[in-house]
């Protein structure tokens, strides 16, 4: 039923993507564009932007029945050595924290590190493994704002034995606990379902904000490098991309978002 | 998913993953009729584990007054009010697990609780389960009940925390059956806090990371029993490796109270985890709600309990409860004590099946004092 359903989804979003195609305009810009990237920047008024619709994650468990958000507004340039991704998206809530029964509003793009039509959209496969940037508006807010705190939430809480608490999953090196955070984007790679791995080597940036029910994230990352874990682009190339959105107003985290199939995307050579 | 048996449902059932039980089973016996709600356990879990920052609200022990005490709100009703009906053909569970009443999309049946939840971890507290009519407190027995549930993590064969988790981040340790969720691959989905049905899995704010009981494997590395079993001043505890039932060793005082006189039980068995810690259950609670809560033995668990002075060898199984800081892997017993030892057969304890009686005179001559009990 699985394959099925796959094949149907594929075959749909084959349709769907046949009919639009990314364009990574190259701009003559400097790499400070880069460094800090900017959703305002003049720039982005030169650079045509593509629609993608989404789909509710409902390949795997745990599943996302109903879609959350539905499209995202894709804006690409490049200058030849670092490329930058402007992504908009509709989203009545800026959801920036987490507990228990709240979640962050997230966003990330994924490259295939092999050639594209080989690599399984979803995460990935074994021998075909793919590059992952995402965002978190959690992280964006540790970094504008500080980090999270309990008292941020609940800012009555009492407690007198901090001092002899662990933070097990900070001290065990895990990234999402690191109160120390300097870039709102993580970068992964992934060989198929589950195996979600961080680089150990980060070369992405971002930036996000939300304004009027909207978010509007900007990522950025040179061409190539020397990492193995990232995807090497050249001016003139094809590729393809996707796209996953989590509402964190909606409790989407995890295998729980919306995506987009392989999309294709072509770097400007000029 | 994977047949697996299940033999507190006396059945197989579908699982995520293949039946895989470890090399030894971490397992507990609580005797609900001695625990006083004295939250010792409580105290010495919270401040050896959870007293950090994101932790303010984690109980990985606690202890609720039933029926109306929750921790956190509501943890069981909910999950027994979806589950539908939970019927049992004799000693076969006739109803749905949680792994088989999944809804679409979903690995296990669950609910993710709310911050609010975990704000009253004292909600229902010695609340007895009706009214009394007047008068009647003057005419003995009478039908108002209640009890303490002590919980921790179940350390289930089956764990719906491990099923639910699409990293695979959790695991149950081949050594000693311990659940643990691994702080370094956690993401802080929360599926595991969603899933498991007894709600002992907890969502830190600060790590954003999911944690859970660790079965205070430290000491059961060093031969020790965990934390909330060494305070237990009720002496309600006793933890132990469980065999599989037909492996069970009757020298084994886990094994001779749950596979071989079956008087300590599962906690809903019907969800299907085939959790691994084991209660006896409260006498003086109407058969229905313990029928519900601890499955279709428990009539005969209570009988036997009931019956214990008259079999020395249980009554010797139950005093070893809270008798030594060690694991007792081994007992035995003669016509004046119960005698418990390790895993290498060395003597831990040695406990009088009854306590010594001495009468002493009025007067301490040595101390020059009259002895007498102060009230």
């Amino acid at each position: 039923m699985k394959i099925i359903i796959f094949l149907l989804v594929f075959f749909m979003m084959g349709l769907s993507a046949q009919a639009q195609e990314i364009q990574v305009k190259k701009i003559s810009v400097g790499k400070e564009f880069f460094e800090q990237p900017n959703a305002q920047a003049d720039q982005w008024s030169q650079v045509p932007e593509s629609r993608v619709t989404l789909l509710p994650q409902n390949i795997t468990t745990p599943s996302l029945l109903a879609p959350t958000i539905n499209l995202v507004q894709i804006k690409a340039l490049h200058n030849g050595k670092w490329m930058a991704i402007r992504v908009e998206w509709p989203d009545t809530t800026d959801d920036h924290q987490v507990t228990t029964d709240q979640a962050s509003d997230a966003i990330a793009v994924q490259f295939p590190l092999k050639e594209g039509d080989k690599t399984s959209p979803f995460m990935g496969s074994k021998d075909a493994p793919v590059g992952i940037m995402q965002w978190k508006a959690l992280w964006q807010h540790d970094i504008d704002k500080g980090y999270q705190k309990v008292t941020d939430i609940y800012p009555n809480t009492f407690y007198e034995t901090y001092r002899f608490g662990i933070k097990a999953a900070e001290e065990a090196g895990n990234s999402v606990s690191r109160q120390q955070r300097k870039s709102p984007v993580e970068e992964y790679v992934a060989g198929g379902f589950g195996t979600l791995t961080v680089q150990p080597h980060q070369d992405a940036l971002a930036s996000g904000s939300w304004l009027n029910g909207k978010w509007v994230v900007v990522f950025a990352r040179p061409l190539k490098n020397s990492d193995k874990n990232d995807p090497r682009f050249s001016a003139g190339d094809k590729s393809v991309i996707a796209f996953a959105v989590w509402e964190g107003g909606h409790k989407n985290v995890g295998a729980r978002k919306n995506y987009a199939m392989w999309m294709p995307i072509v770097f400007e050579k000029k | 998913m994977a047949p697996v048996k299940n033999w507190q449902l006396d059945r197989n059932m579908e699982y995520s993953y293949e039946e895989n039980r470890p090399k030894k089973q971490l397992a507990y016996v609580f005797d609900t009729n001695k625990c006083i709600a004295c939250q010792t356990c409580t105290v010495a879990c919270k401040t050896t584990w959870t007293s950090g920052e994101g932790q303010e609200a984690m109980f990985w022990n606690n202890v609720e007054t039933k029926p109306y005490g929750f921790y956190p709100t509501a943890w069981d009703v909910k999950i027994l009010d979806q589950l539908g009906s939970q019927e049992w053909n004799d000693k076969t569970y006739a109803g749905k697990t949680v792994f088989e009443a999944a809804p679409p999309g979903e690995r296990v049946l669950g609910y993710l609780p709310g911050d609010s939840d975990y704000a009253n971890p004292n909600l229902g507290e010695d609340e007895i389960a009706g009214t009394l009519d007047q008068g009647a407190f003057f005419q003995g027995v009478h039908n108002a009940w209640m009890f303490y549930l002590a919980r921790i993590c179940n350390h289930c064969t089956y764990p719906a925390c491990l099923a639910a988790c699409p990293r695979k981040a959790i695991y149950k340790r081949e050594e000693d059956g311990v659940v643990l969720i691994d702080q370094s691959r956690c993401r802080g989905y929360k599926e595991c806090v969603k899933a498991c049905p007894y709600k002992k899995t907890f969502f830190n704010m600060v790590t954003r990371t999911s944690e859970k009981c660790i079965g205070c494997y430290p000491l059961l590395e060093k031969g020790e029993q965990p934390r909330c079993v060494q305070t237990c001043i009720g002496k309600i505890r006793l933890q132990g490796w469980l065999s599989k039932p037909e492996e069970a060793q009757p020298d084994n005082p886990l094994d001779y109270i749950v596979h071989i006189k079956k008087v300590a039980l599962p906690l809903y068995p019907q969800y299907g985890t085939e959790p691994n810690v084991y209660y006896i259950p409260p006498i003086q609670v109407p058969r229905d709600f313990l029928l519900q809560m601890f499955g279709p033995h428990s009539d005969e668990a209570i009988k036997t309990y009931k019956a214990v002075k008259e079999d020395p060898k249980l009554l010797a199984a139950f005093l070893l409860f809270g008798s030594s800081p060690k694991t007792i892997t081994k007992f035995d017993y003669n016509e004046k004590e119960a005698i418990g030892f390790n895993e290498n057969n060395e003597e831990l304890v040695r406990v009088p099946l009854i306590e010594p009686f001495f009468e002493r005179d009025f007067f301490d001559a040595k101390l020059e004092v009259y002895r007498h009990n102060t009230p």
